[in-house]
């Protein structure tokens, strides 16, 4: 499925328009990155709370089209660059990690 | 000519961290290896930066590729591991509260690289830790994917 598939008014894009046009296989969530480096599955989305650039550096190192950037938690200019760079989608939503997988699992997106 | 970098790694530069991987990545995919090998040698990559980041206070890193071997090393100026079975530990982390925001601290780092490598020695004391992996090609490690 497409990136661009998931968007709703829960989330928020903040990388360039061509990153949603990738393709994903299904999601993983976590916010400790060396669990996330043993286990995400490559092409998934990744769920985090965790707003800076070492999650696009862990996204890119696993060819991890996307990451959702929950809770509202902030993120930086740097990540949004780097993401940008890594022609990664970046989003954000206020929704919880779990609330995120539950409205795609609902939406049958994943 | 066999490709060899140099890389400056330094304390809490998590903007930065993570420039040795991607370009070891980079420089793998190059050279047609599949993307588990490649994986494997830049999560292991990724998590020794972090690790000097975290623990120390700067050090470097070196890629080296030749024949069917790539070799890793990082060298760091301390404060150093002050128990390595324990650092070797799953869940076991000294790392400050700013790593743990960062995502990190989870007292993973050294069992990942252990075992994404296929062979490694860790050397520590006050003075600094030098880590070294090695990672070898084989005929199924190159690009079919």
């Amino acid at each position: 499925m497409l990136i661009k598939d998931i968007l709703s008014n829960d989330y928020v894009i903040h990388t360039k328009i061509e990153t949603l046009d990738r393709f994903y296989t299904g999601v993983h969530c976590g916010d400790l990155l060396s669990v996330v480096m043993r286990s995400a599955i490559r092409g998934s989305i990744l769920i985090s709370v965790i707003g800076n650039p070492n999650s696009v550096a862990v996204a890119m190192l696993l060819d991890l089209p996307a990451i959702i950037i929950t809770e509202g938690q902030s993120i930086s200019i740097a990540m949004i660059e780097k993401a940008n760079a890594e022609n990664i989608a970046l989003m954000t939503s206020k929704l919880k990690s779990h609330e995120v997988i539950i409205d795609l699992k609902d939406r049958g997106l994943i | 000519m066999e490709p060899s970098k140099h890389y400056d790694i330094h304390p809490f530069d998590f903007d930065h961290a993570g420039k040795m991987s991607s370009d070891v990545k980079k420089t793998l995919k190059q050279a047609g290896l599949n993307f588990d090998f490649i994986k494997r040698v830049s999560v292991a990559a990724y998590e020794a930066e972090i690790n000097i980041v975290i623990h120390s206070v700067g050090g470097y890193a070196d890629f080296k590729m030749i024949d069917n071997v790539v070799y890793l090393q990082f060298i760091d100026y301390g404060p150093g591991i002050e128990n390595i079975e324990l650092a070797m530990t799953p869940g076991y982390s000294t790392a400050n509260e700013i790593s743990q925001l960062n995502g990190f601290g989870a007292g993973m780092g050294l069992i990942n690289i252990k075992n994404s490598c296929d062979e490694m020695s860790l050397l520590s004391d006050p003075n600094g830790t030098v880590l070294k992996l090695k990672f070898i090609m084989t005929e199924d490690h190159y690009r079919v994917d």
